[in-house]
């Protein structure tokens, strides 16, 4: 467990010692600060377009039909998704590339700790990066509380999602990183298979057929949407972990293949 | 201390190092010598369990280093041929990490750190970031690293490399001064380090152990260079 906090100490350190880190965190507050105000503006709109409606039609509770919950923070929290889906790549480039570049794969291969170790450590430490970079965006959702009164459940399963889906994030970005020193090649990687991940669900042919079921169970749209609503179902669950730990297994397989040549 | 049996080293149908066996004893200073590409490198990356032999044993302070990796990796101290550096760490925080890597915990983690980086002479430079340090200070600071936990063994892949002459002296009377309480196998072609700091030595040539043992009956009061160039060129010749 030490040696596991000694890695993950480093990661976090190197993280914020790097310009990345900076540019990441400013580009993920500025894009999901605009997105929100987008929402809010948005809300607006629909909020006047129900008034007119009401007045026309004298009623108000056609206004009480408005749910902040679905106009303004479902739609939030997709974005969130999307900018991930970018910046991502950008976090993970690092992680195993740099080490092979500078040689230090060697001395973390020699220290008395297992790849196991090494690999759960560089895991907790962008984790928790990505905790750092999400937190900020639960101001926005502070404000509407204070505002209005959504509901807390979906906000909850929302952010939940988010986790699940920046966990697969960095196992892909991990294994993709694992298999060259170049930072860039890396990002391309991941974000060519984030991306396929993210659009399979899109490209469906339909649940009927056996090929429709495999593409929609792949699909990360199919397992975000339940939970964005505040549903949190087991297979989906299943589905965040399984999708990580396949990527985390084969991380492993790559790591050790300098053994195997 | 270090016993090499029948070591085996293949890459597809390349064989680099055809079945090796030596021993080294504890507090001997050997000098691991043979021209580019002969396969010290490769030796030394197995001996650290950084790469797998094809077959052979390999036993470290009667460690087997198959069946018991982490045990033996406790033990030695590993110096690459690049200096494996964090380039945005503090020379001080980089040796902490690698404290911590190493299992050095508690009380005697500020004490081992003092040392290695007093044994090295990086007092002076412990604040400074590794990217901004000459080659000199790298190589040392690497040096640090390995001999951090004390190892029992201490496996320096050309230590002296890129070095201006007045730092491969201090280098030389490092390893000297660690030699007493620690094994220490170092590669190099440069042949007088090897006179000048090691008591045995090993010569390797595409693979092949052609000569070991201690300097003077390798010499036999011949100079080692001429000897070096004798063996391989015979070797050579054989092999033809």
């Amino acid at each position: 467990m030490r040696n596991i906090i000694a890695i993950t100490t480093k990661e976090l350190k190197s993280f914020f010692v790097s310009p990345i880190a900076y540019v990441v965190l400013m580009l993920f507050l500025v894009v999901t600060g605009y997105l929100f105000y987008i929402g809010i503006v948005e809300f607006q709109l629909t909020y006047r377009r129900f008034q007119t409606i009401a007045q026309i039609y004298k009623n108000p509770q056609i206004l009480e039909n408005l749910n902040v919950n679905a106009i303004i923070i479902e739609r939030f929290l997709v974005n969130i998704l999307f900018v991930l889906l970018f910046l991502m790549p950008a976090i993970m480039m690092r992680s195993f590339a740099e080490e092979k570049r500078n040689g230090t794969e060697e001395l973390l291969m020699t220290a008395p700790i297992t790849v196991n170790q090494i690999i759960a450590g560089k895991f907790l430490g962008s984790f928790i990066f990505v905790l750092a970079l999400i937190l900020p965006t639960i101001v926005y959702q502070v404000l509407l509380f204070s505002f209005s009164t959504p509901e807390l459940g979906p906000v909850v399963t929302g952010y939940l999602a988010i986790l699940g889906f920046a966990c697969i994030g960095i196992s892909v970005g991990m294994f993709a990183s694992s298999l060259t020193q170049n930072q860039i090649i890396a990002m391309v990687i991941t974000f060519v298979c984030m991306f396929m991940f993210f659009i399979i669900g899109m490209i469906s042919p339909g649940e009927e057929t056996v090929l429709g079921k495999v593409v929609s169970y792949v699909s990360i749209y199919q397992h975000t949407k339940d939970p964005l609503r505040g549903l949190i179902d087991t297979k989906d669950i299943v589905y965040f972990a399984s999708l990580s730990l396949l990527f985390i297994f084969l991380t492993k397989q790559s790591v050790e293949s300098v053994r195997w040549r | 201390m270090l016993e090499v049996k029948d070591l085996l080293k293949r890459y597809g149908d390349r064989t680099v190092l055809h079945h090796l066996n030596f021993s080294v004893e504890k507090g001997e200073v050997v000098g691991f010598l043979g021209p580019n590409g002969a396969g010290k490198t490769t030796t030394m990356r197995i001996l650290t369990g950084f790469l797998p032999p094809t077959s052979g044993e390999v036993h470290i302070a009667g460690y087997d280093l198959q069946s018991k990796p982490i045990e033996v990796k406790r033990r030695i101290g590993y110096l690459p041929e690049q200096p494996p550096l964090y380039m945005d760490m503090t020379v001080k925080g980089y040796l902490r990490f690698i404290s911590k890597l190493k299992g050095i915990r508690g009380d005697s983690l500020a004490d081992r750190i003092d040392w290695a980086m007093q044994k090295c002479g990086l007092q002076e430079v412990q604040k400074r970031v590794i990217a901004n340090l000459s080659k000199g200070f790298r190589q040392r600071v690497g040096l640090a690293q390995a001999i951090l936990n004390e190892p029992e063994l201490l496996i320096l892949d050309e230590p002296t490399v890129g070095l201006d002459p007045r730092q491969i002296r201090e280098i030389r009377s490092l390893i000297k001064e660690l030699a007493g309480e620690h094994t220490v196998i170092l590669s190099t072609h440069i042949l007088s380090e090897v006179s000048m700091t090691c008591e045995k030595v090993m010569i390797i040539n595409e693979g092949r152990l052609i000569k070991q043992g201690n300097i003077e009956e390798v010499t036999a009061g011949r100079s080692l260079e001429e000897v070096f160039i004798g063996l391989i060129s015979q070797d050579e010749t054989n092999v033809q």
